[in-house]
């Protein structure tokens, strides 16, 4: 009886546990998503002003240097704009910046707007959306990088210290 | 008197307690009290039985 009594309490103890670290990792991966997406345009600027690629290629070029879910949905979104052509995929584009559930809104609305507004107008229109939506997504960054620094230790403790008070309580 | 109850109310607690000092510095003060509310609630719930049997036993005691 009592052996199964520390079973259940380890297994509670170990559930509460990873809900805490999933959560702190949650937002280490806003901070690398949003990372990504600045080295991202900054490569797309570079392949449009220097290599005068066009956009798809562009975007597949500067989307192999990516590390995170980014990598995913900038491929999806190429695929669908190989499909379907560069004016018809805002609904892709939105589709597939929904699926980064580590983001906040405000972050997928910066994201969508830019992919959005790529390759309709000249060369230098396109060269400031990209320099905006760079400014803007760095101060998005430091803004994640204060949060993660409070919260992901709270999270952590708080998962274990519950997963201790259900133990406490019930077992 | 059971003495797990005594420890489990100790356990609570000290980790209410914890909980309310990482909160608290983490600048969660509202989080924090509600935590400690919470504790408060759950003790009261786990000696409730007890409050009542001690009610019952003065009552017995003095006639009332």
């Amino acid at each position: 009886m009592i052996f199964i009594k520390i079973i259940i309490s380890i297994a509670i103890l170990c559930i509460t546990s990873y809900i805490g670290i999933e959560m702190a990792i949650a937002l280490k991966s806003r901070e690398q998503i949003l990372t990504d997406m600045i080295t991202f345009l900054k490569m797309v600027q570079n392949e449009m002003v220097y290599m005068l690629n066009n956009l798809p290629v562009s975007y597949e070029m500067s989307r192999q240097r990516l590390n995170s879910e980014l990598k995913d949905v900038i491929g999806a979104i190429v695929v669908d704009m190989s499909k379907y052509g560069v004016d018809k995929i805002d609904m892709s584009i939105t589709n597939n910046v929904n699926t980064l559930v580590s983001l906040k809104e405000y972050d997928k609305d910066i994201i969508i707007s830019t992919l959005k507004n790529l390759g309709r107008s000249d060369l230098e229109s396109q060269n400031n959306i990209i320099e905006n939506a760079i400014t803007i997504i760095e101060k998005q960054i430091k803004e994640a990088n204060e949060v993660k620094v409070k919260s992901s230790k709270v999270y952590k403790t708080v998962g274990i210290i519950s997963g201790l008070l259900i133990v406490v309580i019930f077992i | 008197m059971d003495i797990d109850l005594l420890f489990k109310i100790a356990g609570v607690g000290i980790l209410v307690a914890v909980l309310n000092q990482v909160l608290s510095k983490a600048g969660r003060e509202d989080q924090a009290m509600m935590t400690t509310l919470t504790g408060v609630i759950i003790v009261l719930m786990m000696v409730i039985s007890k409050i009542s049997e001690l009610f019952n036993t003065v009552r017995d005691t003095f006639n009332l």
